[in-house]
């Protein structure tokens, strides 16, 4: 399952640009500062030359939030995917190409596995599983794998010394279909403190700003 | 055939329950607390506090008559597990669940129980391995539910076997073979619970502590 991954992802650089496109290109921050910059962008060819400072300033609205993004949400430095096993069948196979989960009626639960591959060079993770007000997710019984253990109160997976960087373990999913909103969600979150190297020199205040908690994966149900 | 419910706990030194009920709906009926006799060879908890409280559970009215249930909470300090036995003739597995969640909410912070078992992959293969397993399922990381083979080298060619599944893929579900002296009972363990195909309360106590020496 794992070698079957296109060339590009074979190498570091380019697995840590995909991932950081594929996140800031979901963000609200991009869906802003983009069409923003074309603004500017046509602002400035409309009113002078290419050179003036209405250019310089589409540029920076479209780069300087990407930076600010690259910083707040680094390291990226996980895939997650998802695959649902319980219940299986048509319904569930229409709903998870759509990127839902599926949850049946008549038992509102459904249970799907987790892969979760880091970069080699980590030694530490944290995963928070963080769902909305009415369904409750929790691991299964002979998880999560050898090594790592569950946090019940902070529904937090981690893990120290981590050996095998690829792994993957079961949530399951109770939903109270009378306690949710329209379309609940279900999160998973980087939230493990990690080195912000230089920047570990600025003031505290101003690192809140860059010690954000990433989400890696959404789910959603149909 | 009894049902296992399973939850970790920790349990304050000398803890027995106040009164004779644990919230609305269970009335204890006798509680002791005697060393089980070691039955499982491998068992080294004997010097643990083992609690039994004999209960009757009374479900909150829903329609119709609703008849009680009657079982046993054994409370283990050394392993830190809490063990709900109920009889599955006329009960289903979400009673025992049920229960758990009555005796969860009823008890303060003396006898703190987890919400969901959680134990982590070794524990739960420790277990199924200890008895002769005669069917495991496992879940794939690609999604599904896929029955193991249980020989080492299979004849289906991309059959999942023991050897690659052990400690590596969740259990979904188990059915293992025990043997005591001279006869033999099957267990089922699925999610959280087991049912046991004996009716000797001394193969259930066997289980259990097949189960806290997994933990291990």
């Amino acid at each position: 399952m794992y070698n079957a991954e296109p060339l590009w992802r074979k190498f570091y650089i380019a697995r840590k640009t995909f991932r950081f496109l594929k996140h800031y290109t979901d963000s609200i921050l991009f869906k802003i500062s983009s069409p923003l910059s074309s603004v500017v962008w046509i602002f400035s060819s409309v009113f002078n030359s290419y050179s003036d400072p209405l250019s310089y300033l589409a540029v920076g609205v479209l780069v300087l939030p990407a930076i600010y993004y690259y910083l707040m949400f680094s390291p990226f430095n996980v895939t997650i995917n998802w695959n649902q096993v319980k219940p299986s069948g048509n319904y569930t196979q229409r709903a998870n190409q759509r990127g839902q989960i599926y949850i049946s009626k008549q038992s509102n639960t459904a249970q799907v596995t987790v892969n979760v591959l880091f970069d080699s060079h980590m030694d530490a993770y944290e995963l928070e599983i963080d769902s909305d007000y009415g369904i409750e997710v929790y691991p299964g019984a002979s998880d999560p794998p050898a090594g790592a253990e569950y946090d019940e109160e902070k529904n937090i997976i981690k893990a120290d010394n981590v050996d095998n960087p690829q792994f993957f373990f079961t949530l399951n999913i109770e939903h109270d279909s009378d306690l949710t909103l329209h379309d609940p969600n279900i999160r998973i979150k980087d939230v493990y403190e990690y080195d912000l190297g230089l920047l570990e020199y600025l003031p505290n205040k101003l690192l809140d700003l860059f010690r954000r908690k990433p989400t890696i994966i959404r789910f959603s149900f149909s | 055939m009894p049902i296992v419910g399973i939850r970790e706990m920790t349990a304050e030194a000398g803890w027995r329950p106040s009164g004779d009920t644990i919230g609305e709906s269970i009335n204890i009926i006798s509680v002791s607390d005697s060393e089980p006799d070691t039955y499982f060879s491998e068992w080294d908890f004997s010097e643990q506090e083992a609690i039994n409280i004999e209960f009757e559970y009374t479900p909150s009215a829903g329609f119709g008559n609703v008849s009680p249930i009657k079982g046993r909470i054994k409370i283990r300090t050394g392993s830190g597990l809490l063990f709900v036995v109920v009889d599955s003739e006329n009960n289903d597995p979400n009673d025992v669940d049920q229960i758990i969640r009555s005796i969860r909410k009823n008890t303060n912070d003396s006898l703190k129980i987890k919400k969901r078992l959680v134990l982590g992959r070794e524990p739960i293969w420790r277990f199924v391995l200890a008895g002769k397993p005669v069917r495991i399922d496992v879940v794939t990381p690609f999604g599904g539910v896929q029955r193991i083979s249980l020989q080492k080298e299979s004849s289906i060619p991309d059959a999942v076997t023991i050897e690659d599944a052990e400690g590596n893929y969740p259990v979904d579900s188990a059915e293992v073979e025990f043997t005591r002296d001279s006869y033999s009972f099957d267990i089922r363990y699925f999610e959280d619970k087991l049912t046991i195909s004996s009716d000797n309360s001394s193969d259930v106590e066997y289980i259990i502590q097949v189960f806290e020496s997994a933990l291990r």
